[in-house]
């Protein structure tokens, strides 16, 4: 797995590369955490590269959402794969996170 | 259930073995022709399964999983089998997931995620054996 991020607009976009299952989500966790640690309050998650997620990596997306939360920040997803997409509908996560097309409209969320 | 082909293999009980778990899945149930959702249900259910067993079963502790596939042109049935802790992923009540994400729970959505995806799911335990998880597909 791969993690890249930058900042755009004051928002950090977060790209991953590759699964994220209970081996990898301890690099994404860790990677994420101390992006909120650092005072980012506002991300995006780029899931265009996501090939697989298992509940781990869902796991840490839901306790990120409930960090940034708390300082008025929000995570939005963008990229999702329709296996993944499916998979957040089974999971009810699709009303939990605001998930978008692309990276743009990602951005004009945070506006 | 006439079985076509039986496939067994043991791996460690190592997350990193994981990512090889869900090749030979998908690369056995690609075998049978089930189509790209039956896959992907399975992948992600027997994934689920497997985490839990390096989670809850061994609990850092070395051993192994031993994985058995039978597979036909109408059904995938998986037998997971573990010499760890007594863990019954079958036990707990489904969560309502609208409450378990109001309240940024993030425990027990593996759990929702197999029992939700497979049609079938039998657990057991043997003294001096461990955990039996058993699983089956139908094909759509």
């Amino acid at each position: 797995m791969e993690l890249i991020s930058e900042e755009k607009n004051g928002v950090l976009v977060v790209c991953v590369k590759g699964d994220i299952d209970l081996n990898s989500n301890v690099e994404f966790k860790k990677f994420v955490n101390e992006k909120i640690d650092n005072g980012c309050n506002e991300l995006i998650i780029d899931f265009s590269g996501i090939e697989y997620i298992d509940s781990s990596g869902l796991g840490t997306l839901l306790t990120a959402k409930k960090k940034v939360s708390k300082n008025q920040g929000d995570i939005v997803l963008f990229g999702l794969s329709d296996t993944i997409k499916t998979l957040f509908k089974m999971s009810k996560l699709l009303g939990f996170f605001n998930v978008f097309e692309n990276m743009d409209d990602a951005l004009s969320s945070f506006q | 259930m006439a079985i076509e082909e039986k496939i067994e293999i043991e791996i460690p009980n190592d997350t990193a073995f994981l990512d090889d778990i869900r090749n030979f899945i998908i690369k056995a149930a690609s075998r049978f022709n089930f189509d790209q959702d039956d896959i992907d249900d399975i992948e992600f259910a027997v994934d689920e399964a497997v985490a839990n067993i390096i989670e809850h079963a061994y609990q850092g502790q070395k051993g192994y999983i031993y994985i058995k596939v039978m597979c036909n042109d109408t059904e995938f049935s998986i037998r997971l089998h573990d010499r760890g802790e007594k863990f019954d992923p079958t036990s707990a009540d489904m969560p309502d997931l609208d409450e378990h994400h109001a309240k940024k729970k993030t425990g027990g959505l593996g759990i929702y995620i197999m029992r939700k995806l497979m049609d079938t799911i039998e657990y057991k335990f043997v003294v001096g054996e461990g955990n039996y998880l058993s699983m089956v597909k139908h094909k759509k």
